[in-house]
């Protein structure tokens, strides 16, 4: 059982070193472990990320717990997720201090010029995934790129769009604008199971 | 410099308990990592100014090229912002651990919960909440990270790079950075031409 502890901590370092970025980015990594490791396979993988997708917290974290989990119980669980934050953790650090030195200099400040929109960039294409996602009827998308016959009101998912129209604009405009994520979060999960989304 | 063993806010010298407790709480309420942005801004920006909305945007945009998953990585930069090595230790502790109890719950009752289609229903409706909130998070990030029309130019070419072509994250940020430097650089070294000349005619 030790063995298998620091097998799955060590592991986990290693993933934790190779994925940048979000979550998903451990995903091949998780692939290649369950294979050569012979812990377990595609399938029950995709099962796992439907799981993690669904808790709260980084995708990537819950995953790394649910294979330490399948494989020790909750103390594994425990050591791969320590094993994924680890590595990342001290690089940051030491980029943080680094950080505090150059802040102020003109260079970073360049540096920066070009990044922040870039960033903020990316944090739109991920919100444009996700409204893909929610807003776009898979049948009727995958019918329009095979050529196939769709009906255009079929595309697109009526109800999360009203949903989202509305939630925008209310989480933007006056005292509706203090409003705690969270508060959002829990009226949508309510409205999705009224109206069926 | 900021002094990186003392933050202070509304309830006096940060502990290190509290960094912990309060990643605990955001670790709850991030649906997806990049969703950690808006929880961020409301639970350490607004209510208890651990770090401004500028250097946030930084570490996101530093967390998303460096090794590690962008929610840890902003993790352990507001904490390490708050209380030095142990701060950044603590809160990426914070974030990560309910997970491992959160699984140990779920694992158990997953057969009888993920089918439920009421369960589905929900989550559709979490996702819709999860856009309008990367909506306000940009909206707080916009005159932060865009200050002028080369801002928009860099923010659209990013935009179109990560939807149009599979290219990695790291890439673009890099090209980003890249560019900003030059940009700059040069429109420095135009500005000192100019002035220098100037100052030659004099």
């Amino acid at each position: 059982m030790l063995l298998t502890l620091v097998l799955i901590f060590l592991q986990h370092c290693k993933i934790g070193l190779f994925s940048v970025g979000g979550g998903y980015a451990t995903v091949p990594f998780f692939e290649d472990l369950g294979s050569s490791m012979g812990w377990y396979d595609t399938g029950q993988l995709a099962d796992m990320m439907a799981i993690a997708q669904s808790l709260p917290g980084a995708f990537g974290v819950n995953l790394a717990s649910y294979v330490g989990y399948v494989l020790e119980g909750p103390l594994g669980s425990l050591i791969a997720v320590i094993g994924l934050i680890t590595p990342c953790t001290i690089i940051i650090i030491l980029i943080a201090k680094l950080l505090d030195r150059f802040r102020t200099s003109k260079r970073y400040q360049d540096l920066m010029y070009g990044l922040r929109p870039a960033a903020v960039a990316l944090l739109v294409a991920a919100g444009l995934t996700v409204c893909r996602l929610v807003l776009v009827d898979d049948e009727s998308w995958a019918a329009l790129w095979s050529g196939g016959g769709f009906v255009i009101t079929d595309l697109i998912n009526f109800g999360p769009l009203v949903l989202l129209v509305i939630v925008i604009v209310l989480s933007n405009i006056g005292r509706l604008k203090n409003i705690h994520p969270i508060v959002w979060i829990a009226v949508c999960a309510a409205v999705g199971v009224i109206f069926s989304f | 410099m900021r002094n990186r063993d003392e933050t202070y806010d509304k309830g006096g010298k940060v502990s290190l308990p509290r960094i912990f407790f309060t990643f605990v709480k955001v670790s709850l309420m991030t649906y997806t990592g990049y969703a950690i942005m808006p929880i961020i801004q409301r639970e350490i920006i607004d209510k208890r100014g651990w770090v401004t909305q500028e250097e946030a945007l930084d570490y996101y945009a530093i967390g998303q090229s460096t090794p590690g998953i962008v929610a840890t990585n902003m993790s352990t930069f507001v904490g390490h912002a708050c209380r030095g090595t142990l701060g950044g230790i603590v809160a990426t502790l914070g974030f990560a651990l309910p997970s491992v109890i959160t699984v140990g719950i779920i694992a158990t009752l997953i057969g009888l919960i993920i089918d439920i289609e009421a369960v589905q229903h929900a989550f559709a409706g979490i996702r819709v909440a999860v856009i309008a909130l990367i909506v306000k998070a940009v909206i707080g990030m916009w005159p932060v990270a865009i200050k002028d029309a080369v801002g928009i130019i860099v923010f659209a070419c990013a935009l179109l790079l990560s939807l149009f072509l599979p290219a990695e994250p790291v890439l673009i940020i890099l090209a980003a950075a890249i560019f900003g430097l030059l940009y700059q650089g040069i429109r420095r070294a135009h500005a000192n031409g100019a002035a220098r000349q100037q100052g030659g005619d004099a």
